[in-house]
């Protein structure tokens, strides 16, 4: 008996000890929690909701997907579609977790935990579904009291007009009641009937509620535009085939993942079988191939064909600078690591570039790389033998300068220059993180590589390479992210003469933003470069992430 | 033992001659900055390496026109004596609003890195994956919702406050987006990472909670990484451009850059000498700060190790 | 729901709209005592345009018998302070008074934030006295007025000075080419100079530059334009804006002109001797001047209207950068119209361009070098530039005060590289660029 109570106070105390430390936790949180959701996470949600929107300045009508059509043609609806299915999948994913969490979990307490994660995911998705409501009511009151001199009570009447909008009050009717009842299954859930796997359960619930309703949402949101657009297209008479697209598009792409899986299968197979399994591949490779091929240039056809031209730019751009960054940073700090003099002067002297402002180095490289004859670069031409270059004035792609073929055309050499300076700003950065990370690696393995009578190069390939991935993977990683949204290198480098030839994506973006003051067309391009990114971090993440080496 | 060094010696010199080209490289285009903004304008236009003779009157005319300090000392008429000091400019609109935003950062990124690191609560590893997330997000998708939501924070604060709460063309605008950097938590989240358990579990038996084993132990543990964050901090809001253009309507706060900016794209012809100077004024605060704690720097990026 | 609340912004923004327009339908009883004017200019500090300004203020500020006080800020320029505009348009944080051309200030009144001047110029109380008003030169000012939908002769900014697209030529290059001591006379025979300097070892061609007004120029001296404000359309397949193109493709082509990438360096090269001829703004007289005797080049430079095309006559282009009273309290508008008022009136007027060179917007001001007052400043060449604006013979252009053509200013620069470096053809690059322009039309300006 004595025993039991003991272990109940235990267990009191070190639920208050959780509990506490939890709430700790979350006040040492609290600010950043709330700035970065006011400067990080809400814009991203207030940014999509624009997208949707004619929106010049100020909000004018709801246009659905019609900005996103506008940027990628039909391959903007079968996205949405992607995307909508995308959320299905993890909110499939997180019910399955759910289960084997359930599984574990006593029956009665589990079924509260996931009753209680549901309600709070629906109350989530009613909060957000409230506050965008409200949002543009508030967001134009500084406009409605430009002029007034500001108060309180003229800026919280405003306040409670915009509160107090038949939409507004509609959409929170239900909240407090919801809020509250989702309190109480909380509490009951994480406190009063706590068991071991509550907590996992209560956020897998409320995940898996979330994915599927705001996937739901989407895909509803995606069907109604399409068949919006298709009746206009028929009332037209024209002919748009976004559902056989949406069909062959995701099959091609389906098939190529296929065929990936089955060659990575076929490797570790045996030999009959992995013939007729790369057969079987390779066959699911040609077709999915061949309807890429064939459907997504006509999806694709009716797209802004600057915006595509910008990420052709932005590709070439980051194939142009992050290896070369990389690579340059690498040998300065592997040479650093040699035992050297002077070693903190050459270390402080690489990272200047990427201290100074771009304003001030901007002039410098404009004069460097001038058209005319007696700038340093063409100087420097000269005496190699070499024509004077228009170098930023220059719209001729470098294949072109040096008479290759059409498809070997490359950037423009101003692209080129731009891409010099911004490798000029990034290596010592490079290089001092790259020298961070040598200076990580024990000097055992130096040493017993030498003993066994390995030279130099054996030793960075097989050891300070290795070792040494972690940092090549960040640092490609922020670089690649980086020179996605790279923007002020080319905007103050960029001259008339050269145009559109050097905008990427972010710049075009802009243009459409400050000169044509298309707020939501550029939020819904701003979205898909996102979207971009993101995959392109995910896929680093699997298959270089993979290779990495952690020790 | 005779050959083995010369060959040595050979590799050496293939070292450093591979690192001062570097050097050249790195710093070429900034020395040649000094010394185009001693020059003449002509001979700036004619691409001379070195000035004939050292125009120091370059800097006073560009410190002048490009209005980027001005101080005043208010003297008593009777007395002579000094009664107060008036600063205005940009290099001290820039200063002031860099201390703001490096104090404002590490009183929210410390706490915030630490309990990520250190504390279990619930949601914790999502939160984390949300923060980093963050990072991805393109600034231009920002631009305009951070602009709107400044406005808006901003109008309530000055209803609230009055005048001083103002955030747009005031210090708040220009700073407090700027507190809670996924960057530096994230930096100071894999420092902490590395305090080993046994200094906390001592603290705890002394009856310390982590605020106090924060400001206690762990704080004095981490200069390194501390100093990175206030450099990297440093230059950021030194050379913001963007933002601060957009939030700021007169002198009164906006900082170096913009003025740098708006004297080199002026509405009439611009004298390359001088905004070569101005450039040079521009620069030298953060290459003085970057020579100051360079050796604490660096060491702050070792100690973190960056990992993926 | 979306609809219906989109349907309560409307309403609301309309209520705002229609109570702005209340509140200034009526300015007599109103008292603008006491009021702060701010002024955003794109004047750079310490220059002439921004010290005589300071000074104008300065009296302003100490003679008005409102107590009013104008407060002056530069904003870096006109691109800048659109910038700024946009984002001050969104927050609400408005100067009272900015800077700025029409087109630019046309944007800003679909946004509801321009006061039409015409209100307060008519203005029994505050405005201009008919007698008074007949001394004013309206061919100016009326650029201003937009006579077209939604703004149906709202006068939306006010000029006090204007300029114009000038064309330089340096005689002692022409004659050293061997051609006629003279300005051309026909594009034909300025193509042909430039193809000599492009061929010669000691001269380069023509400064081609791919901006949007020094093309409008060029399109005027072919007896075109960019828009048709009869039909109301832009017109980039007109016979003019082609024949520009293919001029400009043609001189780059056969080396007889060059791009050049920093702004200014068109008139800068022109001014050190390198370069035959050169287009820039009668602002940018005193530059060249400077310039020329500090690089100690002492060719004869001359200016001129642009030389037109074989049937087309002499062309200029001409700026009216203007003012933009926003909307504010009565008080505070009636308090910036006086200060706007009181740049028109004649002390102040010729105080400016006897100052800074910009011409007067008073027909009562016949600048001569006598009224000229500042000891550096080639006054001259500026009387000569009034000449050739005042000449009968010359044709006078000015651009579309039209909100989207501040946005096409974006667009028409790289359409011109992409057609004079050969990327497109001619004909395709200015049917997209017109497709374009249609939209932006449509979007922005009806």
């Amino acid at each position: 008996m004595p025993s039991f109570s003991l272990a109940a106070l235990f267990q009191r105390s070190r639920r208050g000890r959780l509990l506490q430390e939890n709430l700790t936790a979350y006040a040492f949180l609290a600010p950043a929690g709330i700035l970065i959701f006011l400067f990080g996470i809400f814009p991203v949600a207030f940014a999509f909701f624009v997208s949707l929107h004619r929106w010049r300045r100020f909000p004018d009508a709801y246009i659905g997907l019609q900005n996103y059509e506008k940027a990628l043609g039909n391959l903007g609806y079968i996205l949405f579609f992607w995307l909508a299915l995308g959320g299905l999948i993890a909110a499939a994913a997180a019910s399955r977790r759910l289960l084997r969490a359930l599984q574990q979990t006593e029956y009665k307490k589990g079924a509260l935990a996931m009753l209680a994660g549901g309600a709070g995911g629906y109350v989530a998705l009613l909060a957000i579904d409230w506050f965008f409501k409200l949002v543009p009511a508030i967001m134009l009151i500084p406009r409605q009291v430009r002029g007034q001199n500001t108060s309180l009570p003229l800026f919280m009447e405003k306040l409670g007009e915009s509160f107090s909008q038949p939409a507004v009050q509609a959409a929170g009717a239900l909240l407090p009641g919801a809020l509250l009842a989702l309190a109480l299954l909380l509490w009951l859930s994480l406190w009063r009937f706590r068991s071991g796997g509550s907590a996992a359960l209560v956020s897998y619930s409320a995940v898996a509620t979330v994915m599927l309703i705001a996937s739901l949402f989407l895909l509803q949101l995606t069907i109604t535009e399409t068949e919006a657009a298709l009746a206009e297209a028929r009332a037209s008479g024209e002919a748009l085939p976004i559902w056989s697209q949406l069909v062959f598009i995701s099959g091609g792409i389906a098939l190529i993942g296929i065929a990936y899986r089955i060659f990575q299968r076929g490797i570790r197979a045996l030999d009959n079988r992995r013939f007729a399994l790369m057969l079987l591949g390779g066959l699911a490779l040609a077709v999915g191939g061949y309807l890429l091929m064939a459907e997504a240039p006509a999806a694709l056809a009716a797209a802004d064909d600057d915006l595509l031209h910008g990420f052709w730019v932005t590709l070439m751009y980051a194939a142009g600078t992050v290896p070369v960054q990389l690579a340059i940073g690498l040998l300065l700090a592997y040479l650093l690591f040699q035992p050297i003099r002077y070693r903190g002067f050459f270390r402080m002297v690489y990272f200047i570039p990427y201290i100074t402002p771009f304003v001030a180095t901007s002039i410098v490289f404009r004069i460097i790389f001038d058209a005319g004859r007696s700038a340093p670069a063409n100087r420097l031409l000269a005496i190699a033998g070499i024509a004077p270059q228009r170098w930023i004035l220059e719209r001729n792609s470098i294949g072109e300068l040096l008479g290759l073929p059409d498809f070997l055309a490359g950037p423009a050499l101003a692209l080129v220059v731009i891409m010099i300076y911004s490798t000029w700003t990034y290596i010592g950065y490079d290089a001092v993180i790259f020298l961070a990370g040598l200076g990580n690696i024990p000097g055992e393995l130096y040493e017993a590589a030498r003993i066994d009578g390995a030279n130099g190069w054996r030793i960075f390939r097989h050891i300070t390479l290795p070792l040494l991935s972690p940092t090549v993977f960040f640092l490609s990683l922020v670089a690649i992210i980086g020179t996605f949204q790279a923007f002020t290198q080319i905007w103050i480098l960029r001259t008339g003469a050269v145009g559109s030839k050097v905008n990427t994506a972010s710049v075009y973006i802009f243009d459409e933003l400050q000169n044509s003051n298309r707020y939501g067309y550029a939020s819904s391009m701003a979205f898909v470069l996102f979207a971009l990114i993101l995959l392109m971090t995910i896929f680093q993440n699997r298959v270089l992430g993979r290779r990495v080496f952690y020790g | 033992m005779a050959e083995a060094r010369t060959r040595l010696n050979w590799s050496r010199l293939g070292i450093y001659a591979v690192l001062v080209a570097g050097v050249i490289v790195a710093i070429g285009p900034f020395l040649w900055m000094i010394s185009a903004s001693f020059m003449t304008l002509s001979e700036v236009n004619l691409t001379r390496l070195l000035p004939e003779k050292l125009l120091w009157e370059n800097y006073a005319t560009a410190l002048r026109r490009a209005n980027f300090l001005d101080i005043e000392l208010i003297t008593d008429p009777a007395s002579g004596r000094l009664q107060a000091l008036s600063v205005s400019g940009y290099i001290w609109n820039s200063a002031r609003i860099t201390l703001i935003t490096v104090s404002g950062s590490l009183l929210v990124c410390i706490p915030a890195a630490y309990a990520f690191a250190r504390m279990r609560f619930l949601g914790r590893d999502f939160l984390f994956a949300l923060f980093l997330s963050t990072m991805m997000i393109p600034g231009i998708v920002l631009l305009i919702p951070h602009l709107l939501t400044v406005i808006w924070l901003g109008r309530l604060s000055e209803s609230l406050l009055g005048p001083a709460g103002a955030w747009f063309n005031n210090w708040p605008a220009l700073t407090i987006p700027f507190f809670a950097s996924v960057f530096n938590i994230f930096l100071l989240r894999q420092f902490f990472l590395q305090i080993p358990d046994d200094l906390w579990e001592a603290a705890r038996i002394d009856g310390a909670g982590h605020l106090r084993f924060l400001i206690s132990v762990v704080l004095p543990l981490s200069k390194a990484p501390i100093m990175t964050i206030v450099t990297l901090g440093f230059i950021g809001s030194w050379n913001a451009l963007m933002w601060p253009l957009l939030v700021t309507i007169n002198d009164e706060w906006r900082p170096i850059a913009v003025g740098l900016a708006n004297f080199v794209t002026a509405d009439t012809p611009g004298d390359l000498n001088l905004q070569m100077a101005a450039s040079v004024i521009t620069v030298i605060p953060i290459l003085v700060l970057y020579f100051v704690a360079q050796k604490q720097f660096t060491e702050g990026i070792a100690q973190t190790g960056i990992r993926g | 729901m979306k609809k219906r609340l989109i349907i309560v912004l409307a309403v609301l923004a309309l209520g705002i709209g229609m109570a702005a327009a209340q509140d200034s339908a009526d300015y007599e009883g109103v008292d603008p005592s006491g009021q702060t004017v701010a002024y955003w200019h794109q004047y750079s500090d310490d220059s002439t345009q921004a010290n005589t300004m300071a000074a104008l203020i300065e009296e302003f500020n100490s003679s008005n018998e409102y107590g009013i006080t104008v407060e002056a800020l530069h904003q870096g320029h006109y691109g800048t302070i659109e910038d700024l505009m946009n984002t001050a348009i969104i927050s609400g944080e408005l100067p009272n008074l900015v800077a700025g051309y029409a087109n630019a200030v046309a944007g800003w009144a679909n946004e509801g934030v321009v006061l039409d001047i015409n209100l307060l110029l008519n203005s029994p109380t505050w405005g201009i006295a008919a007698d008074e008003q007949a001394l004013l030169n309206f061919d100016l000012l009326d650029v201003n007025q937009l006579d077209f939908a939604p703004f149906y002769g709202m006068r939306v900014a006010w000029a006090n000075q204007n300029s114009l697209n000038l064309f330089y030529t340096n005689l002692d290059i022409v004659e050293q080419l061997g051609f006629e001591r003279r300005v051309p006379q026909t594009l034909a025979e300025f193509e042909a100079i430039s193809c000599a300097a492009g061929a010669s070892d000691m001269y380069q061609g023509y400064p081609l530059d791919t901006g949007t007004s020094h093309f409008e120029s060029f399109v005027a001296a072919h007896g075109g334009a960019i828009f048709d404000s009869d039909a109301g359309e832009y017109i980039f397949e007109s016979d003019a804006v082609v024949a520009t193109m293919d001029l400009f493709t043609r001189m780059l082509e056969n080396n007889c002109a060059y791009l050049f990438a920093e702004r200014y360096q068109n008139t800068g090269d022109f001014s050190i001797g390198i370069t035959p001829f050169a287009a820039g703004s009668s602002a940018g007289i005193p530059f060249i001047t400077w310039d020329a005797a500090e690089a100690e080049m002492t060719d004869e430079w001359v200016i001129s209207a642009f030389p037109g095309a074989d049937d087309v006559g002499a062309t200029i282009q001409l700026f009216v950068p203007s003012q933009a009273i926003l909307t504010a309290s009565p008080e505070a508008e009636v308090a910036t119209w006086l200060f706007v008022k009181y740049l028109a009136g004649k002390a102040p007027q010729l105080a400016w361009s006897g100052a800074t060179g910009y011409f007067s917007i008073r027909n009562d001001i016949e600048v001569t070098e006598a009224d000229f007052t500042e000891p550096r400043m080639p006054y001259q060449r500026f009387v000569e530039a009034q000449g050739i604006l005042r000449d009968a013979g010359v044709s006078v252009y000015s651009s579309p005060g039209l909100p989207s053509y501040s946005a096409i200013r974006g667009l028409l620069p790289n359409t011109i590289a992409e057609v004079v470096n050969g990327d497109a053809p001619a004909a395709d690059a200015l049917a997209e660029l017109n497709a374009d322009a249609a939209e932006l039309h449509e979007e922005l300006d009806i």
